[in-house]
Formats: structure tokens, C-alpha cells, sequence
């Protein structure tokens, strides 16, 4: 049977009108059209304590880290698009990743739902430089937890302009190359798997 | 006259410092802070070169994550406007950093954007433009957190802050620090000096 690429895809955001979470949609839409199964999280429903280790170590990882956990182990590929605050990658994000980093048994191998996971990354913001700052440093942070990060991104500058009523980009060009990097993040796996 | 001379350099670092107002804290709330020990070390000499030092711990700071929606709503929550006022009236910070997964914690970042707002909602800068900031960070491997610190002095430098050139990162933190919480070995402790007089050298 031929390999069905799995793709894990979330926005980096909380807020519910979030420029990210319209953006990875049009990427998810990409995967689907080359043969992916995507499954699509909003961080907003996984909500977690600030990682402390003292909590780690009294109480374990929460409920909601080892459903985050579970979907990544369950995927080979995570479609994400991150904004930019402050030139780098939300708090609510990096709390996301940073406890499902942690082991949740003893004997499971340490960071073993990012080794070797493919991500595709993308931004959206209302600045000129479309978030790009920000995807810099979510690169180098995947890239040390050993997960391999496509070459190709794309940043979206002027968001709050960029996408029309039904969440798509208004500027052609911009909406293809979306749907580019999710079909690509699912062709890459499917040779990636093989 | 090597005394006078000693003594004449003592009383100027120690004019120089004087004026300046400090506030010290760690990216990291656990109890047993590798990072909380580093930012006592950095406030003590601060204070030894005539520096106001306040340290906070970001674990007395609790702050929801920031999220527009819930900022439309409330505002600024009160922690994070106590936090920026300290900021406000500080003229040097000096931030520990820990690494988790080669960038800065949560809790680190969490307060950082919440500190680039102000009480209306909107983006400012005044908590940290022209703000002279030393970074630190330490950590259990062998980078002592630099990944982080390199991250962490971009942030703060396009938000306006001022980092200072020498940034120490002390590798093995698990055996880096004696019984008491100081800093074993005399070249970081003499790296970590150097550090603060840059913080609080007049320009």
C-alpha cells in the first residue's frame, strides 16, 4: 500500500481571528490536494501551564502536552505558520513545544516526536517583513531539536490587508505559493518515507 | 601614591554606578534556578560598584500568555503592569536566560511581550529603548544557554534596548556553582565582573 503522508498543521496563535491560522489553512488545502492526511490543532485548545520544571517533576506533563505529544508521534510532517512578536515566536508556542519535548515515560527516547519530522514554515504579519525574524529563530529552534526544516518558507507582509472574507490571500502569486508549500511538505514525505 | 590612585578609581566606579537604578531576574521560575543563582551573583556586584539592585522572580509575577483577544478585553494584567514599571523606572537590566530547546523559556518571552505593550493596548518601546541591558544564561550542557542569549539579545535590541557587548554563558551549570550559589571558577566569576562594569559604565 502506498505511503498516505500525515501532516500535523497549527498556527503559532492564541487569537481566534489569527492571520497564521487562515494562513496554514491555505497550506493545509495544498497538502490535501497532494494526497496528505492533515490533521489541523488550534493551540487555543490545548491550553497549558507555563513550563516550569517544578511542575514537571511534581505532577508529570499536562493533559493537554501529552495530547500534543500523541498528534506528533501520530505525524511525519507539521505545516506551521508562526507569527512574529517582538522578532521571534509566541510564548503560547514555544510553551507548546518545549513541554511536549518532555518525556512523558522513563524509557521513551528523549525529543523523539521531533526527530526527523519534516516542517514547512510560513508567516504572517502586519509588518514589512511578513514575520520572517520570527520564523528565523523557530528554524534554528527546530533544527536543535533535530528536525529536518524545508528550505522553502514564505512571510506574508501587510496581513491585515492580505487576505480576503473567506481567508484566502487576495494577491494570486501569494495564495499559490501556500498551497505550494503544503504540497511539497507532502510530496517530500512521500519520497522522504519511502 | 598607588593608593591614591586605587582609591581615586574605587570612589569614580563607584560614582559611576551610582545613579543607576538595576533590575535583575532569570527566565526561569523553578525553585532551584541555575539561572536565579547567576542573577544573584551579577545583583551582588552590581551592588558592590554602588548600583540599586532589585532582583524579581518571575515566579511572584504570574502572567496569563499574551493573547490580543484577551488584551482587547482586559487590558494589561496587573503583574505585567507591576513588572513594566519596575522596567520603566530602571535604567540597566540585567536578564539570566535559561535554553530550552535552543531558545529562550516561555515564561521569559511571555513577559518580554507583555512588557512591549502598554496599559492601552498598544505597542511601546519605553520599557526598553535606551535601557543599557547585560544578558547571562546558564544551563546543565556544555553551550551554558548561548543559543538562547543569542536569540534573547536580538529581541531586546529590536525592541531599543542597549545590550552590552560581553555576554556570559556558563556551561555545566550542575557543577558550576558551589554550595553557597556562587560561581566556582574565578575566570567566569572575573568574565561575569567584566560583564557588569560594562552594564554600568557610563557612556
Amino acid at each position: 500500500m502506498a505511503y498516505k503522508p500525515k501532516i500535523l498543521a497549527f498556527a503559532g496563535s492564541l487569537r481566534k481571528e489569527s492571520f497564521n491560522k487562515k494562513l496554514v489553512k491555505i497550506a493545509v488545502k495544498g497538502a490535501q490536494e497532494a494526497g496528505a492526511e492533515v490533521t489541523y490543532i488550534d493551540l487555543r485548545d490545548l491550553p497549558m501551564p507555563i513550563y516550569d520544571q517544578d511542575i514537571e517533576d511534581k505532577q508529570g506533563l499536562p493533559e493537554n502536552a501529552l495530547k500534543l505529544k500523541e498528534l506528533m508521534f501520530q505525524n511525519d510532517g507539521f505545516l506551521i505558520a508562526c507569527p512574529e512578536y517582538n522578532s521571534s515566536m509566541p510564548a503560547a508556542f514555544k510553551n507548546a513545544i518545549d513541554w511536549a519535548s518532555r518525556k512523558a515515560k522513563p524509557e521513551e527516547v528523549y525529543l523523539s516526536c521531533y526527530i526527523d519530522k519534516v516542517v514547512t514554515l510560513m508567516s504572517a504579519s502586519p509588518g514589512e517583513l511578513g514575520g520572517l525574524r520570527s520564523i528565523t529563530q523557530v528554524r534554528a529552534m527546530f533544527s536543535n531539536i533535530y528536525s529536518l526544516v524545508l528550505p522553502k518558507q514564505k512571510c506574508i507582509p501587510k496581513a491585515d490587508q492580505a487576505f480576503d472574507q473567506d481567508g484566502n490571500l487576495k494577491d494570486a502569486k501569494q495564495q499559490n505559493d501556500v498551497i505550494k508549500l503544503g504540497k511539497e511538505l507532502a510530496t517530500f514525505l512521500e519520497k522522504y518515507k519511502r | 601614591m598607588k593608593w591614591i590612585l586605587a582609591l581615586i578609581c574605587l570612589t569614580l566606579s563607584g560614582s559611576l554606578a551610582a545613579e543607576t537604578t538595576v533590575l535583575a531576574f532569570a527566565g526561569s521560575t523553578r525553585e532551584g534556578s541555575f539561572n536565579k543563582k547567576l542573577v544573584r551573583e551579577a545583583a551582588d556586584i552590581a551592588r558592590q560598584l554602588g548600583a540599586t539592585v532589585t532582583i524579581v522572580d518571575l515566579k511572584d509575577y504570574p502572567i496569563p500568555f499574551y493573547d490580543a483577544d484577551l488584551e482587547a478585553t482586559q487590558a494589561m494584567p496587573p503583574n505585567a503592569k507591576s513588572l513594566r514599571s519596575q522596567m520603566l523606572a530602571s535604567n540597566a537590566i540585567i536578564i539570566a536566560t535559561p535554553e530550552y530547546n535552543g531558545s529562550l523559556s516561555a515564561v521569559l518571552k511571555n513577559t518580554i511581550d507583555w512588557l512591549s505593550r502598554n496599559d492601552e493596548g498598544k505597542p511601546s518601546r519605553d520599557a526598553f529603548k535606551g535601557k543599557k541591558f547585560a544578558i547571562l544564561s546558564t544551563s546543565p550542557g556544555p553551550t551554558g544557554g548561548s543559543r538562547a542569549a543569542a536569540h534573547l539579545r536580538t529581541i531586546i535590541e529590536n525592541l531599543g534596548g542597549e545590550v552590552v557587548s560581553k555576554q556570559v554563558s556558563i556551561p555545566n551549570a550542575g557543577t558550576a556553582f558551589n554550595a553557597k550559589g556562587l560561581l566556582e571558577n574565578d575566570s567566569s566569576k572575573k568574565d561575569l565582573r567584566e560583564e557588569i562594569q560594562q552594564l554600568l559604565q557610563k557612556n
